[in-house]
């Protein structure tokens, strides 16, 4: 049995996770390459054109492996705490592909709730099954998920540089370095360090969210906006960059939200969809540095 | 006894005049710029000169002023421009299944099985995938839109111009300039991106089966019909009068129309010596304030249009 | 105190019942119009969803009016709408309007007190007694119940009408004289009596009308001007329509929604293309979709507001049901940038392809 396993969207947080899980159960993994032309093109192709660009990006993926493998892991992550949800998209992503794509292989379909572990053990339950009737091979493939994932910290946190910025956004646009045109590397040659939320205290971003009239209910809106309004009440940085997919509902609130509360910090915003041009956005990330550099 | 088939598009004004046995007799092609009504008078009156005595016994409106159009002439039947364009090519080929519509300012694709509409879709965001952009680029490289066609077909090689909004489109492309590109490679170029950009956009999820039409204005360039031929691996036609596609569907609609009702609501080609004007106001008569415009013929109000509940345009009954 | 709401649909005439009942001040925003798209526009973040501006123009609007303070709806979906309080707040706050935003949010999110608490905000403002405002309430929700029911009749009956404009004409002078009333009990026995003159409407049930069910997102389903009116232009067709989304579906959809009880049918039917909520109405959509067909109608337009994340969703599964089900679906997406005109030839395109599949009986052999 070969699983394939898109590297689009959330796999850049759940990758040990997913490869672990699908590891245990005995199954052979084939992972999708990484981001490149071709599977812009593709992803462009297939997926609906109202969509963002990291969802199209997830469709190109998963055409680049569709013929290669006898089943697709396709997370459709419904919620990642209580009370809270992501994106839509998330919740209906095995539909959107199923939909989209011609000839596909069988895909996992069961929703994952990640708040407690029984839950998860109910997507685990389903979708093992697809790979081995084993419940206690299912059962221990799972745990060993789950603590190869609680090992995973990622996010960046670089030392030593004269200037530092937060970059925020979902995390698929920052770790992505064909989406984002590789702007922590560019802004690493510009002198400037950069900071993600990883780094960021629970607390900190709890404390912010706190203070808003309502609480908002996107686990990404969360810590995006925690974080940035965190790092520029601090000072913590000179700057912040929040990398948006064009679009995108959650940033177009969010952003707001941010701006809200930020005033005059120096803040930049990068859109990107499948039509940004590079020398456009080497333009931008230099004159922001700039400034940053003018104003310091 | 002619039909006419009027079309009143944002860029062109098209007229054709049809013989019972469809044969096209005469069409105009004229720029609305902006103004339909003088556009339909003119020609009107051009046709009138060149075929005296003819007479009408049918008359159909389409495209965006097709309301217009036809308060002014006194149409049979007022058609929208994808249903006028599928009949026109079903009158030519029963076996057509998809038509590429591209022209001024919009661009369509009808999906048709056994001679019937069964799906279609048309631009919706931006002027990248129409002749206007293609207009425009022609200008800023001074070559005659005319030639963009051979240019294309010259060159060996293509260069990728990314963009589906036209700004970026050209930004792209002067961007390709600046790096050496050719004329006829950026010509080719800026092509293939209006026909990935409508495979893309319009075309989306369609099932494109041959025999293809490729119909509007911009079917004469050469370098677009490559190019969707180079795309979809087969062979696409273009018709003899594919820039008359949408007046010629609005005539046979019309004499269809006719056929039923047995006399024609045409008004008559002594409109072309009335005073033609078109006034607008805000009604008040409630707080949706529909802009409303008023055609009036000589001194005789001849219709109303653009309110919502039908307060002014159900005064004048046609 | 001065109340004032946005526009959705027919919820201004139950909302007016409310407050007459209540003896609260209120302003009803004049219908949506460009002037308030514009100035909504104006001001809005640029990518926000168009419910969002459309509802900005209307609180302007109403200000010049006096009104002072906002009811609006929460909702903790995972779609922007719910977010749209915080956001409108302080985008008010920054234009330097001073109003009072009460939200009425789902007791799970702010508890039931607050809940109380915020509804008290309101009735405080009335004089009338506990049974009396009790009533206002029972009235209120009658008088959306009939107002729905009656369009919905009219809409569907219109395919069926001897006398073109028929329903139509009625539906709209009902409208207008509802505005009129002075007191929810003459509003109720105009709405009721409206209801019964529909029966009386010369029909021919020998017509076969086309039939389109209206799918998709809530707000640009109910409120006519996002739409730019298309059921309306429908009925000028004599094409006879249904939507399950209105008003009174979504206060039952609230209310039932904790016991699971809610939208059963739609539910099922959705399960072979969306077997769980996703936010928003997609589900519904999908749902709908399957059920239109089911129901012998001949397609379906779904309408979203540009950017809207949960029927993006939508959009991209309704091709398979379409598909798979030989069944039309048209999707139009509207923003502040929707062209009337290409809009129009679209609707129109969509009803002759209906009609000429219906008159072709090879069609989908």
């Amino acid at each position: 049995m070969i699983v394939g396993i898109p590297k689009g969207l959330l796999y850049c947080r759940y990758q040990s996770f997913l490869d672990t899980f699908f590891y245990e159960l005995g199954a052979e993994i084939i992972t999708s390459p990484d981001t490149n032309k071709e599977i812009l093109n593709a992803g462009v192709k297939y997926c609906i054109d109202e969509a963002c660009l990291p969802v199209k990006i997830y469709h190109g993926h998963v055409a680049s492996i569709k013929d290669k493998c006898d089943m697709i892991a396709i997370p459709r992550i419904m919620q990642l705490r209580e009370r809270e949800f992501i994106c839509p998209k998330f919740c209906g992503l095995p539909e959107m592909v199923v939909s989209s794509i011609p000839d596909m292989p069988r895909t996992t379909m069961a929703p994952i709730y990640a708040m407690s572990k029984d839950r998860l053990y109910a997507w685990a339950k389903k979708t093992g099954s697809m790979v081995t009737h084993d419940t206690g091979r299912i059962k221990r493939a799972l745990d060993s998920a789950i603590h190869e994932q609680q090992r995973f910290k990622g996010g960046i946190k670089d030392e030593g540089f004269r200037l530092n910025i937060a970059l925020t956004g979902h995390p698929y646009n920052l770790y992505d370095s064909f989406i984002n045109m590789n702007i922590v590397k560019k802004l690493n040659k510009l002198g400037v360090g950069v900071i993600t939320e990883e780094y960021a205290d629970e607390s900190i971003i709890d404390d912010q969210v706190k203070k808003l009239y309502k609480k908002p209910f996107w686990s990404f809106a969360r810590n995006s906006y925690g974080f940035a309004v965190h790092s520029a009440q601090s000072k913590a940085v000179d700057g912040i960059i929040y990398i948006s997919s064009f679009a995108c509902g959650i940033d177009s609130v969010v952003i707001e939200l941010i701006k809200d509360k930020t005033d005059d910090f120096p803040f930049m915003v990068i859109k990107l969809d499948e039509h940004t041009g590079e020398a456009g956005l080497d333009t931008r990330v230099e004159a922001f540095v700039d400034m940053l550099e003018r104003t310091r | 006894m002619y039909y006419l088939g009027v079309d009143v598009g944002s860029v062109s004004t098209d007229l054709a005049l049809i013989d019972k046995d469809m044969n096209l007799i005469d069409s105009l092609y004229l720029r609305t710029k902006g103004r339909p009504i003088n556009a339909i008078q003119e020609g009107l009156k051009l046709l009138k000169d060149k075929n005296s005595n003819m007479e009408i016994a049918a008359a159909g409106t389409t495209g965006s002023g097709r309301h217009i159009a036809s308060t002014i002439i006194g149409a049979d039947i007022i058609k929208n421009e994808i249903t006028a364009h599928a009949v026109a090519a079903l009158e030519i080929d029963r076996d057509v299944k998809t038509i590429l519509e591209i022209g001024g300012q919009d661009s369509k694709i009808i999906i048709l099985r056994n001679g019937v509409v069964t799906d279609f879709a048309m631009n919706t965001v931006c002027a990248a995938g129409t002749g206007s952009f293609l207009d425009r680029q022609a200008e800023r490289l001074e070559i005659p839109i005319e030639e963009f066609g051979d240019y294309a077909l010259k060159a060996n090689t293509s260069v990728r111009i990314a963009g589906r909004c036209a700004v970026f489109a050209e930004s792209d492309m002067i961007h390709k300039q600046q790096l050496g590109y050719n004329d006829s490679e950026i010509i080719r170029g800026l092509c293939e991106a209006m026909v990935r950009n409508y495979l893309n956009n319009v075309g989306k999820g369609k099932e494109i089966v041959p025999k293809v039409f490729f119909q509007g204005g911009v079917a004469a360039n050469k370098g677009i019909k490559a190019a969707f031929e180079n795309a979809l691996g087969f062979e696409v036609i273009v018709p003899k009068n594919h820039g008359m596609m949408g007046a010629i569907g609005a005539a046979i609609i019309a004499r269809d129309a006719v056929a039923k009702t047995g006399r024609t609501k045409f008004k008559g080609f002594d409109l072309t010596d009335s005073k033609l004007v078109s006034t607008s106001f805000e009604c008040d008569g409630c707080s949706n304030k529909c802009e409303v415009v008023r055609i009036n013929e000589n001194e005789n109000i001849i219709g109303y249009l653009g309110d919502r509940c039908g307060k002014w345009s159900n005064k004048i009954a046609i | 105190m001065k109340v004032t709401f946005p526009h959705m649909g027919n919820i201004y005439i139950a909302a007016k019942a409310l407050m007459d009942g209540l003896g609260v001040e209120y302003v009803i925003p004049p219908f949506t119009n460009k002037a308030a798209l514009e100035i909504g526009s104006l001001h809005s973040p640029e990518e926000i969803c168009l419910p969002f501006k459309i509802m900005i123009g209307n609180y302007m609007q109403a200000i010049e009016q006096g009104a002072d303070t906002v009811i609006l709806t929460g909702s903790c979906g995972p779609c922007r709408f719910g977010e749209y309080c915080e956001m409108q707040m302080n985008l008010m706050k920054r234009l330097g309007h001073n109003l009072d935003f009460i939200v009425l949010d789902v007791p799970l999110d702010i508890g039931a007190k607050e809940l109380l608490n915020r509804i008290g905000k309101v009735s405080g403002a009335s004089t009338k007694t506990k049974a009396q405002k009790l009533k206002a309430a029972v009235d209120a929700f009658k008088v959306m119940h009939l107002i729905d029911d009656i369009e919905a009749k009219a809409r569907f009956l219109t395919g069926y009408e001897a006398t073109k404009g028929a329903f139509k004409r009625l539906l709209n002078s009902c409208k207008a004289e509802a505005m009129n009333c002075k007191t929810p009990e003459e509003m109720l026995k105009l709405l009721y009596d409206y209801r019964s003159r529909l029966d009386k409407v010369k029909t021919d049930k020998n017509k076969k009308p086309i039939k389109i069910a209206i799918i998709g997102e809530i707000y640009t389903i109910i409120e006519p001007f996002s739409n730019l009116y298309i059921e309306d232009k429908l009925m000028d067709y004599g094409v006879s329509t249904k939507k399950t989304l209105t008003p009174s579906w979504w206060y039952k959809n609230l209310v039932l929604s904790p016991l699971k009880l809610n939208q059963l049918e739609i539910k099922r039917k959705a399960r072979d293309y969306l077997p769980l909520g996703i936010g928003g109405h997609a589900r519904e959509c999908i749902g709908e979709a399957v059920l239109a067909h089911d129901e012998g109608f001949d397609g379906a337009i779904q309408i979203f507001p540009m950017g809207c994340m949960p029927e993006i969703v939508s959009k991209a599964i309704l091709p398979k049901i379409s598909r798979e089900k030989d069944f039309p679906i048209m999707t139009l997406v509207v923003d502040e940038m929707t062209g009337e005109a290409g809009y129009v030839t679209r609707i129109e395109a969509f009803v002759d392809l209906l009609e000429r599949r219906k008159n072709n009986v090879l069609s989908g052999c």
